[in-house]
């Protein structure tokens, strides 16, 4: 699903060179749920973005869904983003002027699909995670842990390959945290999506099936958690 | 995308206030630009309904306001001046060409009070300065002695004060005579290109009347242009008839072009002027659509993870803007429009209004999208992982 080779990144100013990631080799296997764990600073943040085309690697190769990146052209990641990648973010990085359905149905405005099908594909992902009876409200009207489930619902929508979440509990009290981490269990574990899943939290670290750490920009080890969870389902 | 840019736009319309009142007061300072410019050109480009090439004008100024026989010494220049091979044509009227001063008369018309611009001339004037004639016919013998005085109307005249009524034989008291008009020409604009048209009404007088000694400015049309140096000679011709008075003497040419480069300096300070305030309604603007993309780089990150192309970003950025200036354009398209509705303004007619309106909302549009464009191009140019990070 996911192969990372070799990736380095590495930040130059004109004294100093500032080395974010360096060589790193993952690989994340199709229906897999993993978490990257590391402290702040490390570059787990750097590693997703560039998992998610939203950064260029220094060097390295990158392949999605078999399909190694060999253009970082504009037109050519924003589709990849677009079809094959749903990202949940910490800050949940909603529009606050738009209705809930209308966040939700964004990925779908950039591809060729009618008003109808994108509002009957936004309504299904609502209903996904909970959240049918909230279509017309604004993100303002919601609680952090409704926001969030909004950004998933966003991030689903679109029926990506592949589910890249950056601390998505990180602005949730445990409670809330919780439910975000049932939801994305079930969509893993019912879709069979792949997540990658970067926190801070060991507790969810441990509900993933395996941790990858970051130590300096590099990987120092890669933990197989009991399978609670089956990573080929 | 265009029903997502409409709803966000609507969603958005207490934060674009600010852009729209910008945007609708740079329509109406381009509108009222505009209208003025496109009036003056059209004024300027309409027929005088004079020749003036290749003539001159004299001003006569007696040497005592009420010098006695004026009349006649005015009847003896204007007979000296035809006898003369190089001219063509001479012709004598109340009030010079290309020369602010008019004449007008008031007076209640029909139940309606109207004004309008008289001046004085001898029988063959009118057509001898090429005025031209559209209906009846130029003063002539005919109207010596009789119980009415010939006038002649301009097309204006007859089609604003006589309202439909037969122009040609037209008779109303006039003080303590009857005017009867003999004939209406097209226009005449002695105060050249740059007023516009009114109602007019010529007057004619015999040269052997007392009246030609309020005719005071003669206009002599050479066969063949004269070189500044007859200007000596024909002082010398006038001043043989008429020693103690003065003659100011000009080619028409260069009044005319006088009179326009009076128009044109100050045009030319005042467009620099409007020059500098356009550059500063767009520098406004420019500071306003600046901050408004920048407050929303998170969002164009946001956009762009979710599979926006910068293109597209750039085009929504671009279509959001120009949805508000079709929103401005819409409210001052509705408040100008009373202008022509209510005849508020004269310049601004109808021809002008479609004008001024269609190019104010074209240069707003193209300043839109300049203004525009740099910030969003900036935005964009942001990689999505800093954008989604932006402060």
């Amino acid at each position: 699903m996911l192969k990372l080779k070799n990736i380095n990144k590495t930040y130059q100013t004109d004294k100093i060179e500032t080395i974010a990631l360096n060589d790193i080799n993952l690989t994340v296997n199709k229906g897999e749920f993993i978490s990257i764990m590391g402290p702040s600073g490390c570059g787990k943040s750097t590693l997703l973005n560039i998992i998610g085309l939203l950064d260029k690697p220094s060097s390295g190769e990158i392949s999605i869904s078999d399909q190694q990146i060999t253009s970082y052209q504009d037109k050519v990641v924003a589709s990849l983003r677009n079809k094959k990648i749903g990202f949940i973010f910490q800050s949940f990085h909603l529009i606050n002027d738009l209705r809930v359905i209308d966040n939700v149905e964004l990925p779908l405005l950039y591809r060729d699909i009618s008003a109808k099908e994108r509002r009957s594909l936004a309504l299904a992902a609502l209903e996904r995670v909970g959240l049918s009876a909230r279509t017309t409200h604004f993100p303002s009207q919601l609680s952090g842990g409704q926001q969030q489930r909004v950004a998933i619902a966003r991030a689903i929508v679109g029926k990506p390959a592949l589910l890249l979440a950056d601390e998505p509990t990180g602005n949730l009290d445990s409670h809330m945290g919780n439910e975000i981490m049932k939801i994305l269990e079930s969509l893993h574990q019912d879709d069979g999506t792949t997540i990658v899943m970067v926190t801070h939290d060991e507790e969810e670290a441990k509900r993933t099936q395996r941790i990858v750490r970051v130590y300096d920009g590099q990987l120092v080890a890669a933990t197989e958690q009991p399978l609670h969870l089956d990573a080929t389902a | 995308m265009l029903k997502h840019i409409a709803k966000l736009t609507w969603n958005r319309r207490n934060e674009n206030v600010l852009i729209i009142v910008e945007i609708f007061i740079t329509i109406l300072v381009l509108f009222g630009i505009i209208s003025m410019l496109a009036s003056t050109y059209q004024t300027f480009n309409k027929p005088l309904g004079f020749e003036w090439q290749n003539t001159w004008s004299i001003k006569l100024t007696p040497s005592t306001y009420q010098e006695k026989g004026t009349d006649r010494t005015i009847a003896q220049i204007a007979q000296a001046l035809r006898q003369r091979n190089e001219i063509d044509k001479v012709t004598l009227s109340s009030l010079g060409l290309f020369t602010s001063g008019a004449s007008t008369r008031g007076e209640d018309f029909n139940g309606k009070y109207v004004s309008y611009l008289l001046t004085h001339f001898s029988l063959d004037s009118p057509k001898d300065l090429g005025v031209t004639l559209v209906e009846g016919r130029w003063f002539g013998e005919q109207d010596l002695g009789q119980n009415y005085t010939a006038v002649m109307v301009n097309q204006q005249f007859a089609d604003e004060i006589l309202a439909g009524k037969q122009a040609i034989g037209f008779e109303r008291p006039y003080d303590d005579f009857i005017i009867r008009i003999v004939g209406v020409f097209k226009d005449y604009r002695h105060r050249g290109h740059l007023r516009g048209s009114m109602p007019y009404m010529f007057y004619g007088h015999a040269l052997e009347s007392s009246q030609v000694s309020i005719l005071r400015n003669i206009n002599i049309a050479f066969k063949q242009p004269q070189s500044p140096a007859y200007e000596q000679k024909l002082r010398e011709i006038l001043q043989r008839i008429a020693p103690n008075w003065n003659f100011k003497i000009d080619n028409l040419k260069d009044l005319r072009q006088q009179q326009i480069n009076e128009f044109v300096t100050p045009m030319m300070i005042l467009s620099v002027v409007v020059g500098f305030l356009l550059l500063m309604v767009a520098m406004g603007l420019f500071g306003v659509l600046w901050q408004n993309i920048n407050r929303r780089t998170k969002e164009i990150g946001l956009r762009r993870a979710l599979g926006a192309s910068e293109g597209s970003i750039q085009a929504q950025i671009i279509g959001e803007l120009l949805a508000l200036t079709l929103f401005a354009s819409l409210i001052a398209f509705a408040l100008l429009l009373q202008i022509p509705l209510l005849e508020l303004i004269e310049v601004v007619s109808w021809t002008n209004f479609w004008l001024s309106i269609t190019s104010a909302v074209s240069v707003m549009i193209l300043l839109v999208i300049l203004c525009a464009w740099l910030p969003s191009r900036m935005a964009i140019k942001l990689a999505p992982s800093d954008a989604l990070h932006y402060e």
